[in-house]
């Protein structure tokens, strides 16, 4: 297990509980392109051997041919290399104070939102199709009080046991939290009252 | 007739861009990887590559007169089938 060190803005006796991926499935994609990209230079080499070999006799073409080829592959192995570093840091941190969404999109661009455990109110994990049923990973759906919005673990491994370890995590997390967790409540109280008498005043809501 | 330095000199202007890139994707991986072995290993992987294609054609360069100049309309053209 990670070192809990290593999460941003740690929490005091914070103890990371899991960290979930993506199934490595859905990477299968990129491993199968990764292993054509591997076999690509000895299959060009064999191809130009067998249709033009007269080719490997003018040094100064095979050169270019070397250079040029070279640079594709290197390329290419960064394309793979880069969209499994997207694969590999989107990544769902579950702590026993809260849960983590980190999500890497490209290679510049980086989201991190986190939910502390004694607001979640529900749970849903969803597995739906025949390879996820097969090799048991879907979508975990974490519903916070007052907000319409979910927390969403995509295509995550067992997610029937993840929902019931974040249901029972956020039980305990709401006894040992009580007056944060009414604190809570009671603010997201306020701020829905407050925003649906501006609605109200706007004639947005009844 | 192209001189075969300038094919060299595109080559390293290039590679220099295939660095930059690399280097924000290595450190990117490294920075918020987790300290985990797929990390360590994936970028170990990747510097490996690198490391024996860029090797690979220097080494290959080494031995290639780059006074010599690739003459192209030479090679489409005269005795030879074209290759595409």
């Amino acid at each position: 297990m990670f070192h809990v060190n290593k999460l941003p803005g740690a929490l005091p006796d914070e103890k990371p509980v899991g960290l979930y991926r993506r199934h490595p499935i859905t990477i299968l994609a990129l491993i199968i392109s990764f292993i054509i990209v591997i076999v690509l230079p000895f299959a060009a080499y064999l191809f130009i051997l067998i249709l033009h070999p007269t080719y490997y006799l003018n040094q100064q073409l095979m050169a270019v041919f070397v250079m040029f080829g070279g640079l594709f592959f290197l390329f290419v192995i960064m394309f793979i290399y880069q969209n499994f570093l997207d694969y590999w840091l989107d990544m769902w941190i579950v702590t026993n104070r809260r849960i983590m969404n980190i999500e890497q999109n490209g290679l510049f661009s980086r989201t991190t939102s986190e939910l502390r455990l004694y607001r979640v109110q529900d749970v849903t994990a969803k597995v739906d199709g025949f390879v996820r049923t097969m090799l048991d990973f879907g979508m975990v759906f974490v519903q916070t009080a007052g907000e319409k919005e979910y927390f969403t673990f995509e295509d995550v491994h067992h997610p029937n046991e993840i929902a019931k370890k974040i249901l029972e995590l956020a039980e305990i997390d709401r006894k040992e939290h009580l007056d944060e967790a009414i604190e809570a409540i009671e603010s997201t109280e306020i701020e829905h009252h407050n925003a649906i008498k501006e609605k109200t005043a706007r004639g947005l809501e009844p | 007739m192209i001189p075969l330095i300038y094919f060299l000199i595109l080559w390293v202007i290039v590679l220099g861009l295939f660095f930059i890139l690399a280097g924000f994707s290595v450190l990117q991986m490294l920075r918020f990887g987790l300290a985990h072995p797929v990390t360590e290993i994936s970028t170990a992987v990747f510097a490996l590559i690198v490391a024996v294609v860029i090797v690979g054609t220097i080494g290959y360069l080494a031995g290639v007169d780059l006074k010599y100049g690739l003459d192209i309309s030479a090679l489409l053209n005269v005795g030879q089938t074209p290759l595409f």
